[in-house]
């Protein structure tokens, strides 16, 4: 072949192109366009009446044979009988299709159990999609008793504690001895889970719907040939990570644990700090496909009877297919989900969930989710942290007024400066305003611009400084603002005036505690920012009316947003001021407990007491 | 979702209908910082126009000075039309510190100027008014900062000074206009020609070891601040009528409640030939100001309660010791007095009343008929007014006591 040859063959693939012959790339089909509603009726009522017509006959039929053969022999009503049953048998085959129909339209778990094993498998294996789903386990074994009975033990690989199963389950059934006692036996199976399966909590169940609900959990059934009852074995052993310190919520001086992924741990971690009868934890069930238990906390002759209905009426009243994390929830049961203000508190503390109860509020706790949602709040409560109460009183007012003015500044900072430096010039000093505009006099953008493109990169940095990885993410954000802010104004980009701005409210957005509130807060601050940029301080001050107007008509759980203020109820010292720990008397008014006194008005009574030593007494 | 529709259109309009317009940038503002006002042939106005350096001050004196314009024109309001012509940028007077008037276009009457400023919303009403001798946009030119940053704060830190300068700003100078029981007043201002000549001005009492001075007579020469502010110029209506000196002006100062605290030289009552004696004067409490007629005849009762504090005396006489005090006391008490007393007979010779004597008269008349009749200025100037000042030595320094020179 020679170069010619090479040549031509080259040219010939360019200008002869043929797509190679692989077969073609993966596509995900689209779906046909299916109506979002539920699927029609398939039988009629018409046939469920037949049906019943007919179960009815049955009936009768069955109990006029019981009476026809309990008496002596009657030829003329046995031949009766014999026609009736015929008849039967015609119209069985004409409702077959019906009943079949409606066998097929029920579902799996809500069916019996069987008294056969192989029919039981069968409805294990097209609930749980065996064998292709290799999470379920069905160990099968005999029990040596009078007569031996097949039975199988039914778990979940993963979520469920081997050990228990090995030694509390299989090693008691299968080295039972000789017993000479029958399972069929009235009481036979009561008898065998009380003698000789040592587990803690065991259960009776008759439905698949009991069965499948807890081995989900991580239980074991045992299934048994010929019973139809099934035990139900509590067996829950799944991998979990201990209580960590606090990663969100930080505090110096207040506890250092916080809430894990296990809703049981964190039940008992709120309770470890609660130790009274009077906490009660509901558990409540959520979510059509992920069946996640939530907890329901409060303390019950505190709250007000009518939170813990509807909190629960609530609940119950979500139909979605998963939920798996408490934010999502939250944002379920919430009285105004639209809007961007959180109106419940999520926390990873279980000292916070503990004094929340203490007050009359209540608390969900979702399985999975390091977070409890704590209701109802008002607007003061997200700008609190737990170590309020842990300072003195004075240094704990300073912080919260502290945190208030941050929020302000955060809200109003970059809408003020824009307002008055396009609108309001003489509002300032002249020499403050002459500094602003030497300072602007490179920058070839309006202000507005000069605003939204810091904010712009700001956000940036701080959505990427969250994704990326470890330590590198707070390094990056830090050293980025700096370099960015110099870069930008060596640039002419902005000016120094506006990063400087910039720069507090960002550091004003830190010193908000709660994270969904900072969100709100900094989308609020854009609004007011084109407000201000449109309509001058007439804008800004519209604005504030409107978010004054829309936090008042805000409810969390039924309890008014902005109270103890708006509405005005009694005061008990813990809302932007904080008092001194021995006068905070009452419990939150605005929730309306059962019992409003937290202490009595001397609370404090070793100084109203002798101290035991006389005056003068130096020993 | 209607009923939303129904509340939130009328609330957008409300937005939009009484919102802010006009928004300007920065760098599209020109910041006028002092006009100058000059009297021009023909009936006309020299407006001198100074606009603040858009880069921020400079470090060169010239490029702190900003941009001044002056241009000639028959009213103010025109000035702003035409300076616009000459400009890129959009005037801007909101931050305008000083209006800076000449002698001549005072004398002549400011009322047609007041009528511009006082009426528009972009002047603020604590814009400064400044009389200066000579013209006006020479003093804007040669009135350049050395310790200052900005010319605007230079005239602020200037006028916030109450002893031998009073501040008048387009409020006080308008409410004492309009009023009738005051005469308006305005801080004079002038260039020194630095050469050191002494230009003393005005009567000097017997105790007084220092000289009065009106702007432009103090004796200096090598400094680089051209301009100084001392003394007041007295208004009749809107015409200026005289000048009163640094001395005239502490009185006004006194009378006016305005005083806070000053330095003072007396001459030595013991030695008065050559020892003096430095002291500060601070006022006890405002002056108590009585006014009745005796038998038509308006008669004013003034008592002016001060303090001093001794700072030196030459002769080393213990005036802290209770026998000297006495004569300590009284020396600077007449000082004062003498001095008042000389700024009445000028201001009653010039019929101009700065410090608003009238309005102590108001009470005095029954019916406002009467009021409204009453020319109050005239009748201050027949008034017999009394004063009584006293002082007390309430501090005598670091010293206690002056011990005499110890000998071997």
């Amino acid at each position: 072949m020679n170069i010619f040859t090479k040549n031509f063959k080259a040219l010939k693939q360019i200008v002869l192109y043929e797509p190679p012959k692989d077969p073609p790339p993966f596509v995900l089909a689209e779906a046909e366009r299916s109506n979002d509603t539920p699927a029609p009726v398939t039988s009629s009522l018409a046939q469920y009446e037949a049906l019943l017509r007919y179960a009815h006959r049955l009936a009768d039929t069955i109990e006029k044979s019981l009476t026809a053969l309990k008496q002596p022999y009657q030829a003329d009503k046995i031949a009766a009988l014999k026609l009736e049953i015929a008849a039967l048998e015609k119209q069985q085959d004409k409702l077959s299709p019906v009943l079949e129909t409606y066998s097929l339209s029920q579902s799996p778990a809500n069916q019996e159990i069987s008294t056969s094993m192989e029919e039981n498998k069968l409805t294990l294996e097209k609930l749980y999609n065996l064998p292709d789903n290799q999470d379920l386990i069905i160990r099968r074994l005999t029990i040596p008793a009078q007569p031996p009975v097949d039975a199988a033990l039914v778990f979940i690989d993963g979520i469920s504690d081997k050990n228990t199963i090995n030694l509390a389950i299989l090693q008691p059934l299968m080295l039972l001895g000789k017993r000479d006692k029958s399972l069929f036996q009235k009481a036979g199976l009561e008898e065998l889970l009380a003698e000789y399966l040592p587990g803690n909590q065991v259960k009776l169940v008759h439905t698949f719907g009991d069965i499948t609900s807890a081995i989900n959990m991580g239980d074991t059934a045992i299934l048994f040939d010929g019973l139809s009852q099934a035990a139900l074995i509590e067996t829950k052993g799944q991998e979990h990570r201990g209580p960590d310190r606090p990663t969100l919520e930080q505090s110096v001086r207040g506890s250092q644990s916080a809430f894990t992924e296990t809703l049981r741990v964190n039940t008992g971690l709120v309770r470890t700090l609660l130790r009274t009868s009077d906490l009660t934890t509901e558990m409540l069930t959520v979510g059509t496909r992920s069946n996640t238990l939530c907890a329901v906390m409060y303390l019950k002759s505190i709250i007000n009877p009518e939170l813990v209905v509807e909190a629960k009426r609530r609940l119950q009243g979500i139909t979605t297919d998963a939920v798996t994390q408490a934010g999502m929830l939250q944002l379920l049961m919430m009285d105004q989900p639209i809007l961007p203000y959180p109106q419940a508190l999520s926390t990873e503390r279980p000292d916070r969930v503990a004094a929340a109860l203490a007050e009359g509020r209540l608390a969900i706790l979702v399985d999975g989710s390091p977070f409890a949602i704590v209701a109802p709040i008002s607007f003061f409560t997200l700008l609190h942290v737990a170590e309020d109460f842990s300072l003195p009183w004075v240094a704990g007012s300073f912080a919260r007024i502290l945190r208030l003015l941050g929020t302000l500044i955060n809200v109003l900072l970059p809408a003020m400066y824009l307002a008055i430096s396009y609108f309001h010039q003489e509002a300032l000093p002249t020499d403050l305003i002459l500094a602003i505009g030497a300072a602007r006099e490179k920058v070839p953008f309006p202000a507005f611009v000069e605003i939204a493109s810091m904010e712009f990169a700001f956000e940036l940095l701080r959505e990427g400084g969250i994704r990326i990885p470890g330590l590198l993410g707070s390094t990056i954000g830090i050293v980025g603002a700096i370099i960015l802010g110099q870069a930008a104004v060596a640039a002419n980009i902005v000016s120094p005036i506006t990063v400087v701005i910039i720069a507090v409210t960002g550091l004003a957005s830190f010193a908000i505690p709660d994270y969904s509130l900072s969100f709100a807060i900094r989308l609020t601050r854009f609004v007011f920012e084109l407000l201000a940029a449109m309509l001058g301080l007439i804008g800004v001050s519209g604005g504030i009316i409107t978010i004054i107007v829309l936090l008042c008509s805000m409810k969390s759980l039924g309890v008014p947003y902005m109270a103890p203020l708006a509405p005005k109820t009694r005061y008990g010292y813990d809302a932007i001021l904080r008092g001194p720990n021995a006068a905070q008397e009452l419990r939150p008014d605005e929730l309306s407990p059962q019992d409003i006194r937290r202490q009595p008005t001397v609370s404090l009574r070793w100084t109203k007491q002798a101290s035991g030593k006389k005056k003068g007494d130096k020993s | 979702m209607l009923f939303a529709f129904k509340i939130a259109i009328p609330v957008i309009l409300l937005f939009i209908c009484t919102g802010c317009y006009g928004a300007k940038e920065t760098d599209s503002v020109a910041y006028v910082i002092a006009h100058g006002v000059d009297k021009a042939p023909g009936g006309k106005l020299t407006i001198t126009t100074q606009i603040a350096p858009p880069a921020g001050p400079g470090k060169s004196e010239q490029e702190n000075i900003g941009v001044i314009d002056t241009i000639t024109i028959p009213s103010s309001g025109q000035n702003r039309t035409l300076i616009s012509s000459t400009l890129s940028r959009t005037l801007n007077s909101t931050h305008l510190t000083a209006i800076i008037i000449s002698e001549e276009a005072a004398r002549a009457g400011i009322a047609p100027i007041l009528a511009f400023f006082s009426r528009n919303r972009e002047f603020r009403d604590s814009i400064y008014f400044i009389v200066v001798p000579g013209s006006a946009a020479d003093y804007i030119q040669k009135n350049t900062s050395r310790l200052n940053l900005t010319i605007s704060r230079l005239y602020e830190n200037y006028l916030t000074k109450k002893n031998y300068s009073l501040p008048s700003t387009l409020h006080t100078f308008y409410t004492s206009f309009k009023n009738n029981g005051s005469s308006p007043y305005i801080t004079y201002s002038a260039v020194n020609p630095r050469t050191g000549e002494d230009k003393s001005a005005g009567y000097k009492t017997p105790q007084q070891k220092s000289t009065p001075y009106i702007a432009g007579g103090i004796p200096r020469a090598g400094t680089k601040t051209a301009i100084e502010f001392l003394g007041l110029a007295v208004f009749k209506d809107d015409k200026m009528v005289g000048v009163l000196n640094s001395e005239e002006t502490r009185a006004v100062s006194l009378l006016r409640g305005e005083f806070s605290w000053g330095y003072l030289g007396v001459v030595d009552p013991l030695a008065p030939q050559k020892d003096f004696i430095s002291l500060k004067v601070y006022t006890y409490n405002k002056p108590k100001i009585t006014a009745y007629f005796n038998n038509k005849a308006p008669v004013f009762t003034v008592k002016l309660k001060l303090e001093l504090e001794v700072l030196g005396i030459t002769s080393g006489t213990s005036y802290e010791k209770p026998e000297y005090r006495r004569l300590l006391e009284t020396q600077v008490a007449d000082l004062l007095k003498e001095q008042i007393l000389s700024m009445l007979k000028h201001t009653q010779a010039l019929g101009t009343d700065p410090v608003g004597f009238g309005l102590y008269l108001r009470p005095q008349l029954d019916t406002t008929a009467e009021l409204s009749k009453a020319d109050l200025t005239e009748l201050y100037q027949q008034a017999d007014i009394q004063i009584d000042v006293t002082a007390k030595m309430r501090r005598t320094g670091l010293i206690w006591q002056t011990t005499p020179k110890r000998n071997g």
